[in-house]
């Protein structure tokens, strides 16, 4: 039996964060909660140099950060002008981690967590009343792919684009499932009685990572794709949430408040998945 | 019994409702010594089973179908995304957000049919707090009719009765928690200055802060540690002054609270969280609820009869107007409630709080109740979250002499109205008097009685 990887502390601001994102360059971007705001920020992959990542923006919200396939564009979820509840998907180009042209890409409604496919053509996204989204690259040709009752969260792609991964309560409780673009052969992939969430999906594309919480703490576990027995990456009788890939799949990154605050961590799950 | 808002709350005496819609009209009858001893005389008169109340103020709505009151044979729409679990106690089913408390649902019970008639935040967290709406600011900052009730710590800092030296009876964490319209209903209204809360804030970045007035500025920018020293060198020489002049006497009432908070050595400590160990403040979270709760303990040990720990200085969450984290979850509620800032820090802080009395052996005299200003409604809105709902709502009492696991009253199938044992917050303030051996007609007279009896199955 393999022992679980110790995971080493990226952060230490305390603050609540959320869905760290790794960046082409290896630095990683990700949403912190402090106060009347939620703005991103970006560290390297050290942990140093932590700094806002928008700072001439004022959003109340900046959410759900999400590369394009080339590493030229960021999407993520904002509401700059906005406090009235309503959120929209922006766009902006990235060049060495400075952001221009930032832009409303589908307009503001409850449009959130936008995810790329892997050729660059359409976006995943969360519509209003959290149902999933599809939309072409310039916002256009919105379309619900499935009619799924529930809450839908979180959509990330395939690498091969075959496949939405995404977590949904339409069978009563939260677990992660796949489906394809045209919604056809809804899947689920988590094997948990818990509360199964926040998936993502290895850049090899065999491995989709989620979070899970029970009565006994929660974790970090990668289930295959293709299906099969999840394995448990990390552990706590606290909360490890966000699970996300390093682009190499080196290191899965994550939010933990095993010491106390809301924290970034790595840890590397390679040895545990080689089988 | 009588009715407000066409649903009956339980009454049993016979103290003129007048006496009750006139609060506040003795005003100036509020702060005579003859006054106090004779509070303090009626209230020593009758058994406590707390020494302090513990108020845990969850403003904006906390969704009660998503944390307390799982309804799992629901149609979809209604009974949300999380699973119910099973706890320590038969009785009582939480949803998967809570596992923590779970496990320690013998510690408390919860009533699940408390109600009132107004479904507005600021009417709604008055009438919590204050147990009628008169006086109290709608949301958007418009006034109601009628003279303003003194918050439930006031009256209980009245009777109680505040003497110089001694912490001030009433501390809040937090400021008076406002909407868009401000704040309302969070004040002693016609009781006097001597009887509002003793605010102290916590925050991640400055950690506890003392109201502005307390805070010297007069150049100071060195490190915190500077600061402190320089804080507590100017209050030696405060207590000077006090001990050597007549100062005290000109103080203002405000000022006098806070002079006692401040020169009274184990009062001071109360809000010193460095003296605690890292452990036991990452047990708590590092949160600002995390670090509220461990202060709320600390302040039950200097000895202080009525905490409020306000989650959040607004109803609002993030994505409302001008929310900083308050449980107003019209937009998102499935995604915001089970992230990090909500229910599981709501979880590790509560339990944590709830596991550190009983392990100091004060949860017995410590009656903690968590609640907001209402519940949510039962449909989820077209925009993925839950409205404002007053009809009915869940309350958390812990300690303080109330027997836990247990689920009291009930709700209907749907969450939607008291099924059982229906419940208003006047009862509420009843039950906190009645559980500090607080003797509440000695109120009637200064025209702030509470026309409600206490929920004594609580206690059963």
């Amino acid at each position: 039996m393999i022992a679980l990887p110790i995971p080493r502390k990226l952060t230490q601001t305390r603050h609540q964060k959320q869905t760290p994102v790794s960046c082409p360059g290896g630095e990683v971007i990700y949403a912190e909660i402090k106060g009347a705001h939620i703005r991103l920020r970006v560290i390297a992959a050290d942990g140093s140099g932590d700094r806002l990542l928008l700072p001439e923006r004022d959003d109340w919200i900046q959410q759900h950060p999400a590369w394009s396939p080339d590493g030229r564009r960021l999407a993520f979820t904002g509401n700059e002008g906005f406090r009235n509840g309503q959120i929209s998907v922006y766009i902006c180009e990235v060049d060495g981690l400075r952001c221009t042209g930032v832009r409303p890409l589908i307009t503001p409604g409850q449009n959130c967590w936008p995810a790329w496919s892997p050729d660059g053509k359409r976006l995943a996204y969360i519509g209003v009343s959290h149902q999933l989204m599809l939309a072409d690259a310039d916002g256009g040709n919105r379309r619900r792919p499935t009619s799924l009752a529930g809450i839908q969260f979180h959509p990330n792609w395939t690498p091969d684009g075959e496949w939405i991964v995404f977590a949904s309560s339409h069978a009563g409780y939260f677990q992660v499932y796949k489906i394809r673009p045209d919604g056809r052969e809804l899947t689920r992939l988590s094997r948990g009685d818990g509360y199964e969430s926040r998936p993502a999906v290895s850049p090899d594309g065999r491995w989709v990572a989620y979070s899970t919480r029970g009565l006994d703490g929660s974790g970090v576990v990668a289930a295959p794709i293709g299906g099969g027995e999840p394995i448990r990456i990390t552990a706590t009788d606290a909360l490890d949430d966000y699970p996300s890939w390093s682009r190499d799949g080196s290191r899965l990154h994550f939010v933990s408040t095993r010491d106390g605050g809301f924290e970034l961590y790595a840890v590397d799950p390679r040895e545990l998945l080689q089988r | 019994m009588i009715e407000i808002g066409g649903r009956p709350f339980r009454n049993c005496q016979r103290v003129g409702r007048r006496a009750l819609l006139q609060a506040g009209g003795l005003a100036g009858l509020g702060l005579t010594l003859p006054d106090l001893l004779q509070a303090q005389a009626a209230s020593a008169a009758l058994p406590a089973s707390a020494k302090s109340v513990v108020l845990i103020w969850l403003f904006g709505g906390p969704s009660h179908i998503d944390l307390w009151d799982p309804k799992p044979d629901a149609p979809l729409e209604i009974r949300g995304a999380f699973r119910p679990i099973r706890t320590a106690s038969p009785d009582i089913q939480l949803t998967e957000l809570l596992p923590r408390l779970a496990r320690r649902a013998r510690d408390f019970s919860l009533i699940r049919s408390f109600h009132h008639e107004n479904s507005d935040h600021n009417v709604g967290g008055t009438i919590a707090l204050t147990g009628v709406p008169a006086g109290g600011k709608l949301g958007g900052g418009a006034p109601l009719p009628g003279t303003r009730r003194p918050t439930l710590g006031s009256l209980v800092a009245r009777l109680r009765g505040f003497h110089p030296g001694q912490p001030p009876p009433y501390t809040c964490l937090g400021k008076p928690a406002r909407v868009s319209g401000g704040a309302s209903g969070q004040d002693a209204a016609g009781l006097g200055a001597l009887y509002e809360a003793f605010r102290l804030e916590y925050s991640l970045e400055g950690g506890v802060a003392l109201p502005p007035e307390f805070t010297p500025s007069d150049g100071i920018s060195a490190s915190r540690l500077r600061e402190r020293e320089r804080l507590l060198t100017a209050v030696d020489r405060l207590e000077e002054r006090i001990q050597h002049s007549s100062e005290l006497l000109k103080a203002t009432q405000y000022h006098s609270q806070a002079f006692a908070m401040l020169t009274r050595a184990e009062a001071r400590r109360a809000f010193h969280l460095d003296s605690e160990s890292e452990a036991v403040r990452d047990r708590y979270g590092r949160t600002r609820f995390g670090q509220s709760c461990l202060l709320a303990r600390r302040m039950v040990e200097a000895g202080i009869p009525f905490v409020q720990v306000n989650w959040s200085d607004h109803g609002e969450d993030q994505q409302t107007s001008g929310g900083d984290g308050g449980w107003d979850h019209h937009y998102r509620l499935f995604e915001f409630i089970q992230d990090g800032g909500f229910a599981w820090n709501l979880d590790q802080g509560l339990s944590t709080f709830l596991d550190d009395l009983r392990e100091r052996g004060l949860l017995d005299s410590t009656l903690v109740i968590v609640m907001g200003e209402f519940g949510r409604t039962p449909k989820i809105n077209s925009v993925g979250g839950r409205d404002h709902w007053a009809d009915v709502y869940t309350v958390l009492f812990a300690g303080g002499g109330v027997v836990g696991g247990r689920a009291l009253g009930s709700s209907d199938e749907q969450g939607g109205y008291p099924a059982a044992m229906p419940v208003h917050p006047l009862n509420l303030h009843a039950t906190v008097l009645h559980a500090l051996g607080l003797d509440r007609t000695a109120l009637t007279p200064l025209g702030v009685g509470i026309d409600a009896d206490p929920i004594l199955e609580l206690f059963a």
